[in-house]
C-alpha cells in the first residue's frame, strides 16, 4: 500500500516517571481507512503508544508525525491533532465528566468552538450512529458499563475524527454488545474513519482486523496481516498469543484433507462451518 | 432506599424550569427565617413544602420521612440543649424554664421549615440543572466546574469504596473489631490513592477531547412558565401577609 501515513511514530521511546520503560524505539504508523488491532500482553505499551498518537504523552526520544509533519506540542498544534485523532479510554468513568449524557457528548464539539446549531447537529448524529438515542436525557452514573462505553464513543465521534483509537473496547462487555460494537466500528470504517483498537481477544483480532500490530515489552514485535502473524509460531509463543480457533482447525484440516493450498483461511465461525460442510 | 439523587431525575417536577423551583425554595426559606410569627408561619411553610414535594412531585412519603429523620435528630438534640437550664440558684441543678421551652420550639419550627425548603429543591432539581442556573446567574465558571466534577466524582468514589468494602468483607475484613479498624484504614488509603489515579486519567481524557480552560457543555433549555412564577409570588405574598397578621 502506498497510501501515506496519517499518524506515524518514528523510534519513539518513553519512560514513565517511576522508571518503567513503556516504549523503546517504537516505529509504526496508521494509514487512511485501515482497521488495525493492537495485540500484546498487559504492560506491553499499547495504551502508552495510543497516548502518544494524540499528544497526551510526549516521546522522550523519537518523533511523532501527523500527516508527514512532526507534531509540535504547542496549544494550537495539539488542538489540531486531537480534533483529528480521538481516543476512547478503557474505563469510561474517567472519560465521562458531565452529569448528563447529552451534555457529556457535547463537550468535545463545544471545545472545537463550533456554533450551537452545529454542536446540536453533531450530538444528534453521534447519538444516532452509536444507537443510544434513548439515553440522551439519562444521568451518566446510572448507566451500565456497556452503555457508558457507547456514550464515551459518541463523545469522541462528535469531533468528527479521522482516526478513532479505542482502548480495549470489548473488555467487560457481554458477547452481544461486543458484536454490536464491532458492527459499529465496521460502519464507521466504511464511512472512512480509520479505526485502531487494542485487545486481548485473538478471535476478535482475527475476524475483524485488516492489519495487526503485536507489541511486546515496549517494542513492536511484528506487524502485518492477521494470517502471517498468527502463522508465525515463534512470534505467537514469544508474545503469549494463542492461535484463533478457526485458523487452528483450518491448519489441521489442511494437513489431513485435500483443501487446496491456495484456499483462503476462514476469518470467522460461519466460513469455517461452511468449509467443513463442504468437506464432509 | 432509593437514592435522593435518582429521585431528583425522576420526579414529576423535573421538567419544570429550575429557576422557578429555586425561586420558590429561596423565597420560602427567606420568609421562614425572617418571619416574626414563628410558630404558625413556619408550620405553614413546612406543610406547604411537604405537600408540594410529596403530592406534586410525587416523592414517596416514606422516603421523605426517612430523609427528614436525620435533620430532625440534630434539631431535637439542639432544642433539648437549649431547653435545659443549668443553675445553682434553684433546688434542682437541672430545670426547664418557660423561656428555654419557647426558644426550643422556635428552633424546631424554623429548622423544620428550612429543611422542607431544601428537601424540596434537592428532591425535584437535578444537580445539572442547578449548575446551569448558577452559570446563568454569573457564578464564576471555576466554582461551577468544581461543583460539577465533585458531584460526578462522588459517585465514582462511592462505587470504588463499595467495591473495596465488599472485597474486604469477603476476606473477613470486618469480622472483628481490630480487623474493622484495619480495613477502614486501608479503605481510606485506597480511596485517596484511587482519587489521584482517577484525577490523572480524567485530565488525560479532558485534554484528549480538546478541553482547555472552562468546561463547556450544552444544555437543553426548558421554557419558563409565567403561571408558575405568578403562583410562587402569590404563595409568598400570602405567607408574608400571614406573618404580619399572626
Amino acid at each position: 500500500m502506498s497510501r501515506p501515513y496519517i499518524i506515524e511514530a518514528q523510534n519513539v521511546s518513553y519512560t514513565y516517571p517511576d522508571g518503567t520503560t513503556a516504549l523503546s524505539t517504537v516505529s509504526t504508523g496508521i494509514k487512511q481507512g485501515e482497521k488495525i488491532a493492537v495485540l500484546g500482553e498487559n504492560g506491553a505499551g499499547k495504551t502508552t503508544l495510543f497516548l502518544h498518537f494524540n499528544g497526551i504523552l510526549r516521546p522522550a526520544s523519537g518523533t511523532i508525525l501527523f500527516n508527514d509533519k512532526t507534531v509540535l506540542y504547542d496549544r494550537r498544534s495539539l488542538r489540531e491533532l486531537r480534533s483529528k485523532i480521538q481516543i476512547v479510554f478503557q474505563d469510561p468513568d474517567t472519560q465521562l465528566f458531565s452529569a448528563r449524557v447529552y451534555q457529556d457528548i457535547s463537550f468535545g464539539a463545544l471545545n472545537l468552538g463550533l456554533p450551537q446549531d452545529e454542536v446540536k447537529r453533531r450530538v444528534d448524529a453521534a447519538l444516532l450512529t452509536v444507537d443510544i438515542e434513548h439515553l440522551r436525557d439519562k444521568v451518566t452514573h446510572s448507566l451500565s458499563h456497556g452503555e457508558k462505553k457507547r456514550v464515551a464513543i459518541a463523545g469522541a465521534l462528535v469531533m468528527n475524527p479521522e482516526v478513532l483509537i479505542i482502548d480495549e473496547p470489548t473488555a467487560c462487555v457481554d458477547p452481544r454488545h461486543q458484536q454490536n460494537l464491532l458492527d459499529l466500528f465496521d460502519k464507521l470504517n466504511s464511512k472512512g474513519t480509520t479505526i485502531l483498537l487494542s485487545t486481548h481477544d485473538v478471535e476478535l483480532a482475527w475476524q475483524w482486523a485488516d492489519r495487526l500490530i503485536v507489541m511486546h515489552k515496549g517494542t513492536i514485535a511484528r506487524e502485518g496481516d492477521p494470517y502471517t502473524i498468527f502463522s508465525n509460531e515463534h512470534l505467537t509463543q514469544k508474545t503469549g498469543l494463542c492461535k484463533p480457533l478457526a485458523l487452528e482447525v483450518f491448519d489441521a484440516l489442511r494437513q489431513q484433507t485435500s483443501i487446496p493450498s491456495d484456499a483462503a483461511p476462514p476469518r470467522n465461525k460461519q466460513t469455517l462451518l461452511a468449509m467443513l460442510n463442504k468437506k464432509l | 432506599m432509593i437514592a435522593p439523587d435518582t429521585l431528583a431525575y425522576t420526579n414529576r417536577l423535573v421538567k419544570t424550569h429550575p429557576a422557578e423551583k429555586c425561586l420558590l425554595a429561596a423565597s420560602m426559606l427567606c420568609l421562614n427565617l425572617a418571619t416574626p410569627a414563628v410558630m404558625p408561619v413556619c408550620c405553614m411553610i413546612f406543610c406547604f413544602m411537604c405537600c408540594l414535594t410529596i403530592f406534586k412531585a410525587r416523592i414517596p412519603a416514606v422516603v421523605y420521612a426517612k430523609l427528614l429523620l436525620t435533620p430532625l435528630f440534630f434539631l431535637c438534640v439542639g432544642a433539648g440543649t437549649v431547653m435545659i437550664d443549668l443553675s445553682a440558684d434553684h433546688f434542682a441543678f437541672i430545670s426547664i424554664s418557660s423561656q428555654g421551652l419557647h426558644t426550643a420550639i422556635i428552633i424546631v419550627c424554623r429548622g423544620l421549615g428550612a429543611v422542607s425548603c431544601l428537601l424540596f429543591l434537592c428532591l425535584t432539581t437535578p444537580v445539572a440543572d442547578i449548575t446551569w442556573l448558577l452559570a446563568k446567574l454569573r457564578v464564576p465558571g471555576l466554582l461551577i466546574e468544581l461543583l460539577d466534577l465533585t458531584y460526578r466524582c462522588i459517585f465514582i468514589l462511592a462505587d470504588s469504596a463499595a467495591t473495596i468494602t465488599t472485597a474486604q468483607a469477603s476476606r473477613l475484613g470486618y469480622a472483628t473489631m481490630n480487623a474493622t479498624n484495619r480495613s477502614l484504614g486501608t479503605l481510606s488509603a485506597a480511596c485517596i490513592i484511587r482519587s489521584f489515579v482517577n484525577a490523572r486519567l480524567m485530565q488525560q481524557a479532558f485534554d484528549s477531547r480538546c478541553g482547555e480552560g472552562p468546561m463547556r457543555v450544552m444544555h437543553t433549555p426548558c421554557p419558563i412558565s409565567k403561571k408558575n412564577i405568578i403562583a410562587v409570588m402569590m404563595a409568598s405574598i400570602i405567607i408574608a401577609a400571614c406573618s404580619f397578621i399572626g
